[in-house]
């Protein structure tokens, strides 16, 4: 180890952050055990990680391969899905109707978009570099961009990926509530957007593990591994993030934005969880459901560790911090600590409640550090209410 | 300016190789080492400044303070506006504000385009407007027009816009007559600022140097985007030593400037690319804006279509006003108009009003206190579409009703003077 570093020390720095990119893919390829989940991360990840599909700076198509699932007939099939339905129309609001007449200053220390202690830059001492006030300003202020870009470029998988699954489902009152969701993400995409363009005037190009997950879920055929991909990883992750920002945000427009979305988020996985519960526990093999539990927990796995804002990296710190470093430092910082807090505290109950942690695949989440949350409430037992508090 | 489609029997494969292309030189990228940009510098879209202006600032006048006037030439001036409540002003380059000028207890409607760019900041709009020889309002402004005056406006509107994309690689060409040029500003100034890879190149026509408007702002834009924006001026009178283009832009001057265009090399513009690959894509084929007196315009149009530029890639702003068109309707040989009774259905309740000589169906319906729908008091937007029931109208051309429209009976209200009695059904 000690000879490679000495090694990779010779190298310039750019390139040293892409050996250290490159050996952490590695790590994440070798460490799946199930080669069907490896299947179908794999070919994902080779686009999302050594190809950049995602940020070549054109569109990107993805080939698509389930199939649409008609009925004609019609049936009132569940309850509890006709009865979010129906809270879905009601819950329906206007993107317009934000304040967006609020100014934004992203630099201004009064109303900071994040505090200081979200990305504790003194903590970078520990490495030798010092951060002017000035720089942590700024640093704050990316972060902040490059969190919302993500946030935006995920929304943007969960409107195509909400479509797919409302097509895919196969229960009515899921299609009538899909059509609802669909609305919902184009709203949240419209929002972010418009929040980045007008506000913050900065759009950070999406992180290589957010597209490897998108891109995973996008091209498979299977429709409940979408529905788990989106509904409880994604939404998971999302609601994390976003409660996470909303909590900690003094900027009003922001706070406001997030809140809304927040509530429709809250809809998006109660659907996971019902829709899949029922599928998983009676419409699918144990083999078929052991698979998706081992892809769930590379995922969560992958969610955990690889949001590690190496964009922002790139654009201050390469050169002055080696990448592990870096790494290091992020999954160390008060935010993010407190952002995995928040999306396990709401995704491990989820897997749990789908039947997707069975006593087989608990010592890994135990080793993981994971099983801490796994006596929590699900998404169906939460309220909007209660993730905003 | 040559258009021809570039559709190949193995465009597929093509589409193939250049994906494989990306590919490699995104691996090529990380092996070697090669910074990258992980981010972009984002502006509001077409989309946001749309959804941003409320619908009433359309359908009812807003009131602004003149901050400023601008001596541009001596028949020109430009005056900024700010909102008087303090709101900002949203706008799509190349619009125009309606004024509402009061005149001896009459409310006089005039458009005037924004010269202003989406990027100039402030919150406020600048406008300007030039003399037009008998007319009331311009000849009021020009004349009378100081800091602290309040005035009511209607819109921004029009069509004669661009939708803001920063990875746009547009290849504009304004070709500009007289005070023609002021949404052209607009234009120019919002795409080189938003839209970092856009090409602009003007072709500016005047009688003399001297009624050139905005010499130093272009200028200055010349000066500020090197290499991405371009400003020809034609002249019909030359000063001394003039290096510029001399004569009208009539059918042949238009030609022979377009023509000068297309020999120009072909564009690439990567002044603020930032990534090696953008800076060598071409840009995209032409599209031609249009804004003059109607004799250039219809010069231009000629020219183009002499060119095999597709109409699809033109665009056209109509820069007269009522005013402007019942002073050249005088100098023609039909008969006067006399004063007509005017019955106003539907909305109008059945009233009858009568509309003095040369008023148009609109300014007699409001001068009675009907309330009509409008915005553009100018055929641009169709607001104040109502169906000719009975009798017959001379409306101004060109206008914007559509061919559908016109064969449904519907008349602009706005354009349109009664020639006889007449009724008109107001939706």
């Amino acid at each position: 180890m000690l000879a490679t570093s000495r090694l990779t020390n010779l190298l310039p720095a750019r390139m040293r952050s892409q050996l250290d990119a490159y050996l952490e893919a590695l790590d994440l390829l070798r460490n799946i055990r199930d080669p069907r989940v490896l299947a179908a991360l794999g070919p994902s990840g080779v686009r999302g990680i050594f190809l950049h599909r995602g940020k070549q700076g054109v569109p990107t198509q993805m080939q698509a391969a389930h199939a649409a699932h008609f009925d004609w007939r019609y049936p009132s099939d569940q309850p509890e899905m006709a009865e979010l339905y129906s809270r879905a129309k009601e819950g329906q609001w206007n993107g317009d109707s934000l304040p967006w007449a609020i100014d934004v200053d992203p630099l201004n220390p009064e109303v900071p978009l994040l505090p200081d202690r979200f990305l504790d830059l003194h903590m970078l001492e520990d490495y030798g570099i010092k951060v002017s006030e000035k720089e942590k300003r700024e640093i704050s202020y990316a972060m902040t961009a490059w969190m919302l870009s993500q946030f935006l470029h995920g929304e943007q998988g969960a409107l195509f990926a909400a479509a797919q699954v409302t097509e895919a489902v196969q229960f009515f009152d899921g299609k009538l509530y899909g059509a609802t969701q669909v609305m919902d993400e184009g709203r949240h995409v419209e929002v972010f957007n418009r929040y980045l363009d007008t506000k913050l005037n900065k759009l950070y190009q999406i992180n290589d593990n957010l597209f490897v997950i998108i891109d995973s879920l996008m091209t498979d055929g299977r429709w409940d591994m979408k529905f788990l991909g989106m509904q409880i990883m994604v939404e998971g992750l999302a609601l994390g993030a976003f409660g996470t920002l909303y909590r900690q945000t003094r900027e009003p427009l922001l706070k406001e934005l997030l809140k809304m979305v927040i509530q429709d988020e809250a809809r998006h996985v109660h659907y996971g969880v019902c829709a899949l519960r029922e599928h998983f526990t009676k419409h699918i093999s144990e083999r078929e459901r052991q698979e998706r539990e081992d892809w769930a927990f590379e995922v969560a796995l992958l969610m955990r560790n690889r949001f590690a804002a190496y964009e922002l990296f790139e654009e201050y710190f390469e050169g002055r911090l080696s990448r592990a470093n870096w790494r290091a430092f992020v999954n160390r910082t008060p935010g993010m600590v407190h952002f995995r807090t928040v999306m396990f505290s709401r995704l491990v109950p989820n897997l749990r409640e789908i039947g997707l942690l069975s006593p087989r695949v608990m010592p890994r989440y135990e080793e993981a550090g994971l099983m801490q949350y796994f006596g929590g409430a699900a998404a169906d037992k939460l309220t909007a209410e209660q993730l905003l508090s | 300016m040559s258009l021809r489609a570039t559709f190949s029997p193995l465009s597929l494969l093509g589409s193939r190789l250049e994906a494989f292309k990306r590919d490699l030189w995104m691996v090529a990228g990380d092996v070697t080492g090669r910074p990258r940009a992980s981010f972009e510098r984002r502006e509001p879209l077409g989309r946001h400044l749309q959804v941003a202006a409320p619908p009433r600032e359309v359908l009812s006048p807003r009131t602004v303070r003149v901050v400023r006037v601008v001596r541009e030439t001596d028949d020109a001036v430009t005056l900024h506006l700010v909102d008087a409540e303090g709101a900002a002003f949203t706008f799509l380059p190349g619009q125009f504000l309606t004024l509402l000028v009061e005149l001896d207890g009459e409310t006089l409607r005039r458009a005037y385009s924004i010269c202003s760019g989406v990027e100039d900041g402030g919150g406020g709009v600048a406008v300007t407007v030039k003399r037009v020889p008998g007319g009331r309002v311009s000849t009021h402004l020009l004349t009378q027009a100081r800091d602290g005056d309040t005035l009511r406006v209607l819109g921004p509107s029009g069509s004669f816009t661009v939708a803001l994309e920063p990875a746009r690689r547009r290849d504009l060409v304004l070709l500009g007559g007289g005070s023609g040029i002021t949404p052209l500003l607009s234009i120019a100034k919002s795409v080189l600022a938003r839209e970092p890879f856009s090409r602009v190149r003007l072709v500016f026509g005047n009688r003399s140097w001297d009624e050139v408007i905005f010499r130093d702002a272009l200028a200055e834009l010349v000066a500020a985007y090197p290499g991405r924006f371009a400003v020809r001026h034609v002249l019909e009178v030359a000063p001394k030593g003039w290096t510029g283009g001399v004569g009208r832009l009539d059918v042949e001057g238009c030609g022979a400037e377009l023509d000068a265009l297309a020999d120009e090399a072909p564009g690439c513009v990567g002044a603020q690319a930032n990534d090696g690959e953008k800076a060598v894509e071409a840009l995209e084929p032409p599209e031609v804006f249009l804004c003059g007196p109607e004799g250039m315009m219809a010069a231009a149009r000629e020219a183009l279509t002499a060119r095999r530029v597709p109409l699809s890639r033109v665009r056209e702003e109509r820069f007269s006003s009522p005013g402007q068109q019942v002073a050249a309707r005088g100098a023609s040989d039909e008969q006067p108009l006399k004063p007509q009774p005017i019955t106003l259905q539907g909305r109008g309740q059945g009233r009858v009003v009568v509309a003095t000589a040369g008023q148009t169906v609109l300014e007699a319906g409001l001068r009675a206190g009907v309330g009509m729908p409008f915005s553009c008091a100018l055929g641009g937007c169709g607001a104040c579409k109502v169906r000719l029931v009975e009798g017959e109208v001379e409306m101004e051309e060109p206008n914007c009703l559509g061919a559908e429209e016109r064969a449904q009976g519907f008349v602009l209200a706005c354009a349109s003077r009664a020639k006889s009695a007449i009724t008109v059904e107001v939706p």
